[in-house]
């Protein structure tokens, strides 16, 4: 049996024995819930600086409920330690299910094949979008997760690259140039390197979704529909696969 | 069998699991892990080659640090990835779209300029719309840190600042320099009374001063970093940061901008095309 030893934070205790039932509440007679009820006696600082806003009905609204929620915290952590993964995620549900919604409601009778066209290549494009990056980035993610917990193994020497004392977690948590870099390096597989083989990719297995997926095809040459599309009306099939406008 | 005990010191601790006894079961044997075993040694050895070889290489490189001599007034780095990564997608197509050789060089270059606009739109407008949102949107990630600190009382450091309301957190924030003071006052004081009772060791300075007005936290991550220490609540208030930033532009360059402005543009583009062979057939008639 291995008991591990128990580290006791003791620097926040050694110096100081009088608890403060909140000095700043004290001072300021906001949300007691310590007895105190005195008002603000500071010399002026209200003077420079606009009130604070208190949190009224905290954790009760709507919005709290939703920051309150283990999933939309866990969604977080994701978004931090998964970046180019939950940049996928929000193309599925902005071009997977708000934009193909859009092209559904704002398609007249006229345009109404080709706004099917569009939305199925939208979804196409961001479940692909999404299959692709999580399977690469999977292992990118993992390996910056050891270069977080291990910072001294991999970064030591760089101190000064860092503008950090030493190199250690929470030091570096503060260092903008290590937040900014560290970025950099987790999105560029994905933006950089993978961004245009994955277009590519994309544009290739469209054509396929549509016919099996969703099951119907888009006419190549049809003379019959009139189209207010500039784009579709100049161009054949195989160009306006390629062209929606935006990023796909 | 282990049993580890878990602190509050949360940036020491090194298997910080928010807050949870941890007690992996190591005990009998479990057919799916011995037969993932060797997957799963391979999957960790090919991390650690990535960590290596890339993302260690990638801090040590000289682009790195060019990078960041050249960028110092630079931040969120989330925002320009999206951004580079949409030109690079959309030069692609733009270009490709030049070289499509079933178009007459008229239409190539309509099409080009279509596909330009639309980059053009999206990142200024994904830019403008992320930077509109960025005050208004710290407000939101302090009352998010806020509604952690309900549900995570340990947090608050109640030890050390006593119990406190999070509804002021804006408050503790904003008026730092006050507890700060207080803390200052209690080490003179104790400092003090060892050295009228010969105890002082000299480990400290008498007579501290007291911190500036000015000592105080505009920023919920700053905050947090200097003074609640909680490592768990540094990410999610990173993960409401890079939130906002990609669903700015997600929405902007994938919805925004393609559905919204580019049926309309389309319209007009149709239109004046339209004038431009009726004006060619007038003149050749």
């Amino acid at each position: 049996m291995k008991i591990h030893s128990v580290q006791y934070d003791t620097s926040l205790k050694k110096d100081y024995n009088i608890k403060y039932p909140s000095a700043v509440e004290k001072e300021y007679s906001v949300g007691l819930n310590t007895g105190y009820s005195v008002a603000f006696s500071g010399s002026g600082a209200s003077k420079s600086k606009a009130a604070a806003k208190v949190f009224n009905n905290l954790g009760n609204k709507f919005g709290d409920k939703i920051f309150r929620a283990e999933k939309f915290q866990k969604l977080l952590n994701v978004f931090e330690e998964k970046t180019v993964v939950a940049q996928a995620l929000v193309a599925l549900v902005v071009a997977g299910v708000f934009r193909p919604a859009t092209n559904m409601a704002m398609a007249g009778k006229k345009d109404r094949e080709d706004s099917m066209y569009a939305a199925a290549h939208a979804i196409s494009s961001a479940v692909i979008g999404f299959v692709v990056s999580s399977i690469v980035m999977a292992p990118f993610d993992a390996a910056f997760k050891k270069i977080k917990a291990n910072p001294k193994e991999y970064l030591s020497g760089l101190e000064n690259l860092f503008g950090v004392k030493e190199i250690g977690r929470r030091k570096l948590e503060k260092s903008t140039p290590y937040k900014k870099i560290s970025k950099m390096a987790q999105m560029i597989p994905d933006s950089i390197v993978l961004g245009i083989p994955k277009a590519m990719l994309t544009i290739a297995l469209i054509p396929p979704i549509l016919k099996y997926v969703f099951g119907w095809e888009k006419k190549a040459n049809k003379q019959d529909v009139q189209n207010n599309d500039f784009a579709k009306k100049f161009i054949d099939k195989q160009v306006f696969e390629k062209f929606q406008g935006g990023v796909k | 069998m282990q049993i580890r005990l878990q602190t509050n010191n949360t940036y020491n601790s090194s298997n910080y699991n928010y807050g949870k006894a941890k007690v992996p079961f190591t005990g009998g044997t479990n057919f799916k892990s011995k037969l993932f075993n060797p997957v799963y040694k391979q999957y960790d050895k090919f991390t650690d080659w990535i960590a290596d070889n890339y993302y260690k290489r990638f801090y040590r490189s000289n682009f790195a640090k060019w990078f960041l001599d050249k960028t110092k007034n630079v931040k969120n780095m989330t925002t320009h990835m999206s951004a580079v990564g949409a030109t690079l997608i959309s030069g692609m197509y733009t270009i490709r779209t030049l070289q499509n050789d079933k178009l007459d060089k008229e239409k190539r270059k309509t099409l080009a300029i279509n596909d330009m606009m639309t980059w053009a739109i999206s990142t200024a407008g994904a830019y403008l719309i992320d930077g509109k949102l960025a005050k208004w949107w710290d407000g939101v990630t302090t009352r998010f840190a806020a509604n952690y600190l309900l549900d995570n009382p340990k947090a608050k450091r109640i030890r050390t600042f006593g119990d406190w309301n999070p509804a002021n957190l804006n408050k503790f924030m904003q008026k730092w320099y006050i507890v700060k003071n207080r803390r200052i006052d209690n080490l003179n004081r104790k400092i003090a009374l060892s050295i009228a009772d010969g105890t002082y060791k000299g480990a400290r300075k008498p007579n501290l001063q007291h911190v500036a007005e000015q000592v105080s936290y505009k920023n919920i991550r700053d905050f947090n970093l200097d003074v609640l220490k909680n490592k768990h609540l540094t990410t999610l208030i990173d993960g409401m940061g890079v939130l906002k930033s990609l669903f700015v532009f997600g929405m902007v360059y994938r919805y925004v901008v393609p559905v919204l402005v580019m049926k309309p543009a389309n319209k007009l583009g149709a239109y004046l095309h339209r004038k431009s062979e009726e004006k060619a057939q007038q003149k050749q008639n």
